[in-house]
């Protein structure tokens, strides 16, 4: 058995894409906002399944891809990756989520202290300064 | 009719939330239904977007896109966005002056109509569809409260006009500090082309196996302010008193998971279709072969007011179904009890079924409601109503 977390979109639509069938999987539903949640998602990639995918309408606008793929990695499967309504797939692969994805995300941690910084200051120059009409 | 317009206009909407891959959620069908009504009268629509947009051919559309980086902590990437969507539309602007106005959805941390606002001096019309630090507390996490602050106030001193939805949402704006005089309310509306009483929809009705049963309808974001917890709480009385009653369910969203759990632990599946997130186009068709459309609508658990405008509503009363839904926020005032809708106590599952039984067991109620319904959307609630007072308010600018 194989596991789809349909994040947004169609499991039908995703399925069509990628030929895969439909009766080999399990579709869990949920919403982005469960991906902050690890308990429970957890709890479901505990469970013995060949692969584990996350389902969405286009990997171009998805958000949160690097955690699906911690979550994939956390997972028993070890196996799987994102796939969207338009063919498109994002294979899971250890190496690349070690070497690649979670040193990037941790760089994406740091900028953004910057930017907030930075945004900090920008904001609060044109809130007290500069927004007068 | 008063005289709304006499010159061509070039309007610019500009869209600076972010919504992914999805084209068709309420805030795009209002775009597109104002948009529509708008190149009717024969002015020049321009568009940006940091997402899909589907529009009318006649639009202009121009595309900043969200850092592909910057996209995995919370709120992080708008900031990012108010940069560049400012340092590109700046651009895109020059490119296509003069312009007669720009409107402007406000969206969390950007202030990017502001800025432009104040370089270029075009009017800035701002829809506010919330306070954007309210629906944090409540619906969401707050992150960064000054910065989200500061920005929506920066928008509303240099907004021209704020364009919001309903007289609830209008008093929340005021209460956070948005000037008075700039609000003005423009509810949601519908496209009669498209939500009328004579859409041909056999082959979905067949394909769904929907022949000869009685169908109650919902069509919406399964948010949580859209009440269909208690709609599904409602199917199993329903279903008791008429054994060919389905309930179909066309959309999707957050509370899909809630959904699913009730209709399990009532045993109402067999009853029930959830048709996850169907186009647009297709919509009309699915609610067209409905018997009654619902609207569960609820009030917010801090005791404000349903301040929301549901585009479901002007949509079924653009279809000539008979409605029922509860008395809460503009649905109390643009439904009046037995004459265009039955209205009924909010997060009440048995007021809601009986108000379904009621009109399954009387057809005469079901038609009249039906009909005036349908006549008070078509005089009062089709996008060129709200596409007019867009331009009224432009027209008292100059």
């Amino acid at each position: 058995m194989k596991l789809l977390f349909l994040v947004n979109g169609n499991a039908q639509n995703i399925f069509n894409a990628h030929n895969f069938e439909k009766e080999e999987f399990e579709i869990l539903k949920i919403d982005e906002k469960s991906l902050a949640t690890p308990k429970k998602l957890h709890k479901k990639l505990r469970e013995k399944f060949e692969e584990v995918y996350f389902g969405c309408i286009s990997i171009e606008f998805q958000r949160f891809i690097p955690f699906m793929f911690l979550y994939i990695l956390f997972s028993k499967a070890k196996k799987g990756g994102i796939v969207d309504e338009e063919k498109n797939k994002i294979e899971f692969k250890l190496w690349r989520t070690i070497l690649v994805t979670i040193p990037l995300l941790i760089f994406e941690f740091i900028a953004s202290v910057f930017i907030v910084l930075f945004s900090y200051g920008y904001y609060f120059v044109w809130r007290k300064f500069k927004v007068k009409f | 009719m008063e005289k709304v317009q006499s010159e061509v206009l070039k309007i610019l909407f500009w869209r600076i939330d972010y919504t992914g891959a999805l084209v068709d959620a309420g805030i795009s069908s209002t775009l597109r239904g104002l948009i529509k009504e708008l190149i009717k009268k024969q002015n020049k629509i321009y568009y940006i977007s940091g997402s899909r947009a589907k529009l009318p051919s006649e639009v202009e559309v121009f595309y900043i896109p969200f850092n592909s980086f910057f996209r995995n902590f919370p709120e992080i990437f708008s900031f990012p966005y108010q940069f560049k969507s400012t340092k590109y539309g700046r651009k895109i602007i020059k490119s296509i002056l003069p312009l007669n106005f720009i409107y402007q959805v406000l969206h969390d941390f950007n202030f990017s109509g502001a800025i432009i606002r104040k370089e270029f001096g075009i009017p800035l019309f701002l829809q506010a569809d919330g306070v954007q630090i309210w629906i944090k507390q409540h619906w969401g996490r707050l992150y960064f409260k000054n910065l989200l602050k500061w920005a929506e106030e920066i928008q509303w001193i240099a907004a021209d006009r704020i364009f919001t939805f309903s007289n609830q949402l209008k008093n929340m704006l005021i209460s956070y500090g948005a000037p008075e005089n700039k609000i003005v309310v423009n509810p949601c509306g519908f496209d009669p082309e498209i939500f009328h009483p004579n859409i041909d929809s056999k082959e979905i009705k067949q394909r769904l196996n929907l022949e000869g049963k009685f169908v109650i309808g919902f069509s919406g974001t399964f948010g949580y302010y859209h009440g269909i917890t208690f709609l599904a709480q409602a199917i199993k009385k329903v279903v008791k008193a008429i054994p060919n009653a389905v309930f179909l369910f066309i959309g999707d969203g957050s509370y899909r998971a809630h959904l699913d759990e009730i209709i399990k632990s009532d045993n109402v599946e067999k009853y029930t279709i959830i048709t996850g997130f169907v186009p647009f186009e297709a919509v009309p068709k699915y609610l067209s072969f409905c018997d009654v459309l619902v609207s569960p609508c609820i009030n917010n658990d801090d005791g404000t007011e349903f301040f929301n405008s549901p585009l479901k509503n002007f949509e079924y009363m653009g279809l000539r179904k008979p409605i029922v839904a509860t008395a809460v926020g503009q649905q109390k005032e643009i439904f009046i009890n037995r004459w265009n809708a039955l209205l009924v106590e909010e997060r009440n599952p048995e007021a809601i079924a009986e108000a379904i039984l009621e009109l399954y067991k009387d057809p005469d109620l079901a038609s009249t409601i039906a009909n005036n319904a349908y006549l008070d959307g078509i005089n009062k609630h089709t996008w060129k109503h709200r596409a007019e007072t867009i331009l009224n308010e432009y027209n008292k600018l100059k």
